[in-house]
């Protein structure tokens, strides 16, 4: 609390300061809005999905290798938030959570990445911690005609090389996307010059859409996005994984009203399927051979009424989906004449879930804007695996087969708006439902804290009451955000230690059963400055803090230390050049309970610069980790080394 | 969850249409056995009857046997009263023959007739199984005999051995179809009362803790069979958490708590010397 009074008095400090300069704010409520595309003038940074949710100050990325890095949004992770293409529901088909739905996706199918705290991203899905909604590319009807644009990068560290291709064709009513990605490296070496055994990866990626306008008012969009990665190496975990494939699609159609009660329409429909397979062909020792195929379907629909009259404005999003997940494991014995064990991991679980979301955007008067929302759902779990209900009923012979939740979310908050400045404050409640390894899992072994997990069929709803604030400040040379945000988690679910059951894999320590605890509280600051001096210098300045514990006063695990992020940008004619500094304190606030250690504090030094030789022909060149430093942060499983000095290019090309 | 569904309502339509006692349903629930559903294992004749013994898969093994038998009267369909059976399978070895476990002789409806049959060793070409059933029809003893082939179980299910000088016999009879999950496990124990004659023994108790040896773990939440009077066994409960290769270590201590056979598994010992194996 004492942190949060300084600050707050340091900002009123700052506000009187700054209070003269007159300066217009966008009105940006809790979103947060990282850019990709469209708006990004400046060739794309970053070359994955992933290393652009690491910018935001609420987001960390844990990383099990070189690929398909998980996301913790407000330092909660994937069964606590919702992550969405689009507004479609997907959910990963890995029981070991190789393969979060940010990895079938890549930079160039999307615009922009909607990131939303807590119950503000109830919208397509009940949830916590809060939801990222990967906005897919638009159809623009410019009648531009053909236009081709090619990509090229390399870094030196792993060998990385990528293509990418991305074609438009548009007339004034029909357009047509392609876009194509190769992407492949070798292992990646660490600071101390090391090899990463394991890092390597390739995919492919293809994103076909087809848009059809047939007048102003009526239009329609089929989007397709075909994701195949393969041979991708994990260097923290025993497995690696042989394919990982996605297929995504989905129909929308978008309605604009004339004197109806309503302003637009939009409706869409979609599936996807997921396929996972894990393999460990290629480690040399391993306890026993092992095949953990997982699969992941999704079938589901949205329709998003939007009607703004006078001082509201109105949402209504009525989606439901339905998900199968099924994943199993064959262990093949050392003794070849013995049989093949074999048991479900996820029983095939059917989930059907159909809600509302309904909010208000109301603007009291000038100044003061309210917003409300809502969400109710209902949620259906049925383990449709005879088999694999039996197994789970070893555990608790009371288990539910079928078992029917119903989820509620509301929010309200208010937002202040003044001529430079503006402050906004929300109080939500919301519920989850228990994600189906938590449900229903059986011996997933997580080789962060060593043990074997079992689901828990009777597990209760978890509920958060969230307080968010969020101050921002806009001058002309000078802009700030700071943020904070309180969850008080009740009936946190987590595993807990059962000391009369075996652990089945190996080398593991014993087993835990999902649980409910009593409550926990995770807090998150983060504040973000910029400067421009001038038109040629500036300065950026971004720190976030992060803590979490349960109601016993012990440390939850993946939670960030103080971590800061410095740069400084020089703009001189059609160069560009940045220099970074970025790092974490050392992460004192660990938890020994669930597998983690002491992480060292480090910081790392970024270089780069790009010239834009003229609007068709773009380089970038740049030195991640200048000084080559070894090490390593709270939210690399099992302490994985980052990469040490990596050098690269990328080279933008019109046609 | 759809199919039985179905069952049920087919079933709830076949009693309020097709029939009005109560009797009919007791009629339909013994029916269920029907002789399609298994093998025809082997046949014997005498004197214009034969009999006909299925098996669930046709034939004969060492472990526990459970068989369906029906008289028959040659060329007539109503075969009479049925009295006074008796079944001895005899194992004919040089020096001495002996016998092993019969039990549960019960009629399941329609002329059909189980019982099950523990062979604690297989036949080879010195020593054969033969099997006797003695029954009266119609007030006449009748005698079916045949020499049969026992084969030898690819896994543990049935074990001998002796204590405190007596002669014990224990075997698996459940699980016979096992499942991923909660099985129920039956065991049968019985001492030798001399060569052909075997007792069960009761309210002994046992432990029971199955592992899978090749991934050194067991499985949680098992009970420990205890006896049953009514059939005679010992039933519990089983767990086994995935497919494969099982082995239920045993140990059996008597009435005075003495222990009979088998050891606790420790750290020093991981197999007892009591135990049956299960694979599937």
């Amino acid at each position: 609390m004492r942190m949060i009074t300084k600050i707050t008095v340091i900002l009123l400090l700052v506000n009187t300061m700054f209070s003269q300069q007159k300066d217009s704010l966008k009105v940006n409520k809790l979103q947060e809005i990282v850019v990709l595309g469209k708006k990004a003038n400046k060739q794309k940074k970053h070359t994955s999905i992933e290393a652009y949710m690491e910018t935001s100050t609420k987001v960390n990325m844990i990383r099990r290798g070189n690929y398909a890095w998980e996301m913790s949004l407000n330092s909660m992770t994937s069964q606590r938030i919702n992550t969405t293409i689009d507004g479609m529901q997907i959910f990963p088909a890995c029981t070991d959570k190789m393969d979060p739905v940010t990895s079938y996706v890549e930079v160039v199918n999307m615009d922009e990445l909607e990131l939303n705290s807590g119950q503000k991203a109830t919208e397509y899905g009940n949830v916590i911690g809060g939801g990222v909604n990967m906005k897919l590319k638009k159809p623009s009807y410019f009648g531009d005609g053909l236009k081709i644009d090619n990509y090229i990068n390399y870094k030196s560290n792993s060998n990385y090389r990528s293509v990418a291709t991305n074609i438009k064709y548009s007339l004034n009513d029909f357009f047509v996307r392609v876009n194509g990605v190769y992407k492949k490296t070798d292992n990646y070496k660490s600071g101390s010059g090391e090899e990463i055994l394991y890092s390597q990866f390739q995919k492919t990626n293809i994103f076909l859409q087809f848009g059809y306008m047939f007048d102003e008012n009526n239009k329609v969009e089929i989007n397709y996005i075909s994701d195949v990665a393969r041979d991708v190496g994990y260097p923290s975990l025993p497995m690696d994984v042989s394919i990982a494939k996605a297929d995504i699609l989905s129909v929308s159609y978008f309605l604009k009203g004339e004197d109806t009660f309503f302003d637009s329409i939009e409706t869409k429909i979609y599936a996807n399927k997921i396929h996972h397979i894990m393999d460990d062909t290629q480690r040399p020792i391993v306890d026993i051979r092992m095949d953990m195929p997982g699969y992941s379907d999704t079938y589901g629909f949205y329709s998003k009424i939007k009607i703004n009259r006078k001082r509201h404005k109105f949402l209504i999003n009525t989606n439901s989906y339905y998900n199968k997940s099924l994943a199993t494991m064959t262990m093949y014995p050392e003794d070849i004449n013995e049989k093949d064990m074999f048991m479900f991991t996820w029983p095939d679980i059917r989930t059907f879930q159909a809600g509302v979301y309904i909010s208000d955007n109301w603007d009291v008067n000038n100044n003061i804007s309210l917003d409300l929302s809502l969400r109710n759902s209902l949620v259906k779990n049925n383990v449709n695996s005879e088999e694999g209900f039996n197994s789970l009923v070893i555990f608790d012979k009371n288990a539910n087969k079928t078992r029917y939740l119903y989820l509620n979310s509301t929010s309200v908050g208010v937002l202040e708006q003044k001529e430079n400045h503006s402050n906004y404050i929300s109080f939500s409640y919301g519920e989850r439902a228990p994600s189906v390894s938590e449900a229903y899992c059986f011996y997933l072994f997580n080789s962060y804290d060593g043990y074997d997990y079992i689901g828990n069929t009777n597990l209760k709803k978890e509920k958060s009451v969230d307080i968010q604030y969020k101050y921002s400040l806009k001058l002309k040379k000078y802009n700030l955000v700071f943020e904070a945000s309180r969850f008080y988690i009740m009936d946190y679910i987590v595993g807990f230690i059962d000391e009369n059951i075996d652990a089945m894999t190996i080398s593991a320590n014993g087993v835990r059963v999902y649980d409910n605890i009593n409550f926990v509280n995770i807090y998150n600051f983060s504040l973000v400055q910029k400067l421009a001096l001038n038109r040629f210098i500036a300065f950026d300045l971004s720190a976030s803090y992060h803590k979490g514990i349960d109601n016993n006063d012990n440390n939850l695990p993946l939670i960030s230390p103080f971590t800061y992020n410095m740069g400084l940008e020089i703009s001189y004619k059609k160069t560009v050049t940045k220099i970074e500094c970025l790092g974490n304190t050392t992460q004192n606030k660990y938890s020994s309970h669930f597998g983690e250690n002491k992480t060292a504090s480090y910081s790392v030094l970024n270089l780069n610069t790009s010239f834009k030789i003229n609007t068709n022909y773009q380089v970038k060149l740049g030195i991640d980790n200048v000084l080559d430093k070894q090490y390593s942060t709270f939210s690399d499983w099992n302490n994985l080394e980052r990469k040490g000095i990596d050098l690269y290019v990328k080279i933008k090309l019109i046609l | 969850m759809k199919f039985n569904n179905i069952y049920i309502v087919a079933l709830i339509i076949t009693l309020f249409v097709g029939c009005k006692e109560s009797q009919v349903i007791e009629e339909i629930i013994k029916s269920s056995i029907s002789l399609e559903d298994y093998t025809l294992t082997e046949t014997m004749s005498i004197e214009g009857y034969y009999l006909e013994i299925y098996t669930s898969k046709g034939e004969f093994q060492t472990g526990n046997n459970v068989l369906y038998f029906k008289v028959n009267k040659v060329g007539a369909e109503d075969l009479g009263s049925v009295d006074n059976m008796v079944i001895k399978p005899v194992m004919n070895m040089m020096k001495m023959n002996h016998s092993c476990p019969v039990y549960g002789l019960s009629e399941v409806g329609g002329g059909i007739y189980s019982v099950s049959i523990a062979f604690q060793m297989s036949g080879n070409d010195c020593c054969k199984w033969s099997l006797t059933i003695d029954l009266d029809i119609d007030g006449e003893t009748k005698t079916f005999s045949k020499e049969i082939i026992v084969l030898q179980a690819e896994k543990q299910n049935i074990t001998t051995f002796v204590a405190n000088e007596t002669s014990y016999i224990m075997f698996l009879v459940e699980p016979s179809a096992p499942v991923k999950g909660v099985n129920d496990i039956n065991i049968g124990l019985f001492k030798m009362e001399n060569m052909m004659s075997f007792a069960v023994v009761e309210d002994y108790t046992m432990t029971l803790d199955p592992q899978m040896p090749s991934m050194a773990h067991g499985s949680p939440n098992n009970e420990n069979p205890v006896f049953d009077i009514e059939t005679g066994l010992y039933k519990g409960v089983l767990n086994m958490t995935m497919s494969g290769y099982w082995v239920l270590n045993m140990t059996l201590t008597n009435t005075e708590d003495n222990l009979v056979k088998g050891e606790l598994l420790t750290d020093e010992v991981n197999q007892s010397s009591l135990f049956f194996e299960i694979e599937f």
